[in-house]
């Protein structure tokens, strides 16, 4: 969480080094991808340009933000391998899902963004509460980020935080704006790479230094019988009623199928990377991709979670037991390329934000606003000017936010979970929009609002699930709720025509390649 | 630390307003918390509550199965696509641009790691 990044110390001369000239790298790379940008597919969506492997690498470089190193790692360090599972359990079921069903069907109708795609399927309503949500989300978290990340740089590298902030922002703010998507996927290649080579060398060095993986858990099983405490660290499934964040029944329901089915396939900053995919083939594949690599992340961060119980026993916080690791395990240059890898992960986060924040203003309000006022869409060079102005303006709000917003915790609190609150629904009428014909523009909206207004007392009831924060239980249930009220006021309302369903729903063309082949080449 | 540091910037203002703000916000979280929990509550208790408790007696080896469950109905669920579906615009015929074995291969780290860390009874 924004301010809780803990204080290390420990950082050479070499490793400063290594830190400066990989932003500079990573400035370089992101900021020769501007001369590829000539309009606003090229700069919101790379031109549809991007192959698998880059899709997947950036999803899995910007999914993994920095503080869930921290956090996934402190939380293995306080409740075990459990904490693990919300980059497993949470990851591939939802990603093939995402992968086969919902985006063959964005890439075909050439939306921009997610937004946009309920616009076609329901009404302007669905779109630009959707977009409005998603739009405020996005701007904040990008300040929460930039505060974030300099708290870090200020911790670990000393510099202040208004020039830790300037920093991120030059870096983040110029290669984004003048590169756009490709530049954003780019430079995530490399952030990725850098974060397995550092998440790598902690996980053997972590492991060496307890004897093993053998060495670890008999350790810890003999820290467990003098501390109950330790029992379950490596139980993946804890029982419903754990005083721990993971329960078994809202892992596996809450979070397998709806809230990571939410999150891959309705998060803007994760499937706008499968828009701008080249071929349809490699949207899918690169969610398939970001699945396999996620799937090691745990053993990067939550392995050395584990370790520190050993390592640095009686840490005040969980939090605190990634970054020791790193000071104490990891010799000078590899510990600058691991901070590295966690400044990559930072500014992943905010180079994600910053664009998918620009592509819904400038697409489903500033271009709704547009239609509306003009009767026609912008065109390209227009969505461009006006995406880059977004992108400064954006910037400008964040640095100017950034502070405050790091001295309010609750407020951060409140955004994650209005937004949690918000996936649930999202979820269902996203599902029921296109494995549904019958679901109709009214009932989606009905859905929506009746959803978020579900979950929000869900959420608001104290005592009505057995863990302190359910928000596992509240997607599930609103989830429910949704598509409960989405079917009725369906039922209840004229059928959508056909002609506006065709090419969106799924059945229409999974029962035949060649129908769906004329639909691609109708919307091509 | 990064926040005392930060403290030797002039932005005393700013921290008042900040901490203000955020007391303001966790009094109106709260007050409307409980008045969410005041008329909900009585409500919603009757069913959630036996829910919760059939939840809480249905641990092990239901957990385990559910969650190997879902990763494996997740691969068997994909062979039921049709190829020309998933595979469509591959950039070639042969089994390694099947994404139907690509999701096999994706999710059996995952198998694996639920497998060694299961927890039959």
């Amino acid at each position: 969480m924004a301010g809780a990044t803990p204080a290390t110390s420990g950082i050479s001369g070499f490793d400063l080094a290594i830190i400066i000239t990989y932003m500079a790298g990573i400035l370089a790379i992101g900021t020769y991808f501007g001369r590829y940008v000539k309009s606003a597919t090229d700069f919101f969506l790379a031109g549809r340009a991007l192959p698998f492997w880059a899709i997947g690498m950036s999803i899995v470089v910007s999914d993994i933000g920095a503080t869930d190193f921290i956090f996934v790692g402190g939380a293995a360090y306080s409740y075990g391998i459990a904490a693990a599972n919300f980059d497993w359990m949470g990851s591939m079921p939802a990603m093939a899902i995402a992968a086969f069903v919902f985006m063959p069907y964005y890439w075909r109708s050439s939306v921009y963004t997610i937004p946009e795609f309920l616009g076609k399927r329901y009404n302007a309503g669905v779109q630009i509460i959707h977009a409005a949500i998603w739009g405020v989300f996005m701007v904040v978290m990008l300040a929460v980020i930039f505060w974030t990340t300099a708290n870090f740089l200020n911790t670990t590298v000393g510099w202040p935080i208004p020039l830790s902030i300037a920093i991120t922002v030059i870096v983040v703010g110029i290669y984004t704006l003048s590169g756009g998507l490709a530049a954003v996927v780019m430079t995530d290649v490399i952030q990725m790479i850098v974060m397995f080579v550092g998440g790598i060398a902690l996980l053997v060095l972590s492991l060496w230094e307890v004897g093993g993986w053998s060495s670890l858990q008999a350790q810890i099983g003999e820290m467990a019988k003098a501390d109950p405490k330790y029992a379950d660290h490596f139980t993946i499934m804890l029982p419903n009623d754990t005083t721990t964040p993971y329960p078994w029944a809202g892992i596996v329901l809450g979070l397998g199928l709806i809230m990571s089915t939410a999150y891959f396939s309705g998060h803007q900053g994760i499937v706008q990377r499968c828009f701008g995919a080249r071929t349809e083939w490699d949207a899918k594949a690169g969610m398939l991709f970001g699945g396999f690599l996620k799937s090691f992340i745990p053993f990067m961060v939550a392995i050395p979670g584990l370790a520190a119980v050993i390592i640095v026993p009686g840490l005040a916080t969980g939090d605190n037991a990634v970054p020791e690791m790193i000071n104490q395990l990891l010799p000078a240059g590899i510990r600058g390329l691991t901070f590295s890898a966690l400044v990559a992960s930072f500014m992943s986060s905010a180079d994600t934000y910053l664009s998918s924040a620009s592509t819904i203003w400038t697409t489903d309000l500033y271009g709704r606003l547009y239609q509306y006022r003009k009767g026609k869409a912008p065109s390209e060079r227009h969505g461009l000017i006006v995406g880059r102005i977004f992108t400064v303006v954006f910037i400008i709000f964040a640095v100017l936010m950034a502070y405050p917003i790091g001295q309010t915790p609750s407020m951060y609190t409140f955004i994650q979970k209005s937004l949690s609150m918000f996936q649930g629904p999202v979820f269902a009428i996203l599902l029921l929009g296109i494995m549904w014909k019958r679901a109709t523009q009214w009932g989606g909206l009905a859905g929506l609002v009746l959803g978020v207004a579900s979950s929000t007392i869900l959420h608001n009831t104290q005592g009505l699930f057995t863990i302190s924060d359910p928000f596992l239980f509240v997607a599930m249930w609103s989830f429910v709720f949704t598509v409960i009220v989405t079917v009725v006021v369906s039922l209840c309302t004229r059928p959508e025509p056909e002609e506006k369903l065709r090419g969106l729903i799924f059945g229409q063309v999974i029962k035949d390649g060649k129908v769906q082949r004329v639909l691609l080449d109708r919307v091509s | 630390m990064a926040q005392e540091n930060s403290t030797a910037i002039p932005l005393s203002f700013i921290e008042k307003a900040s901490a203000s703000f955020g007391k303001f916000m966790d009094g109106v979280s709260t007050a409307f918390s409980n008045w969410i929990t005041a008329v909900f509550k009585p409500i919603l208790s009757p069913i959630f509550d036996p829910i919760n408790a059939f939840l809480n007696t249905h641990y092990l080896p239901w957990a385990t199965i559910c969650s190997l469950g879902l990763f494996i109905a997740g691969m068997a669920w994909v062979f039921t696509l049709k190829r020309q579906y998933v595979n469509l615009d591959a950039p070639g015929k042969g089994p390694l641009y099947d994404l139907r074995l690509w999701t096999i291969v994706s999710m059996m780290p995952h198998v694996i790691v639920y497998l060694y860390f299961a927890r039959w009874s």
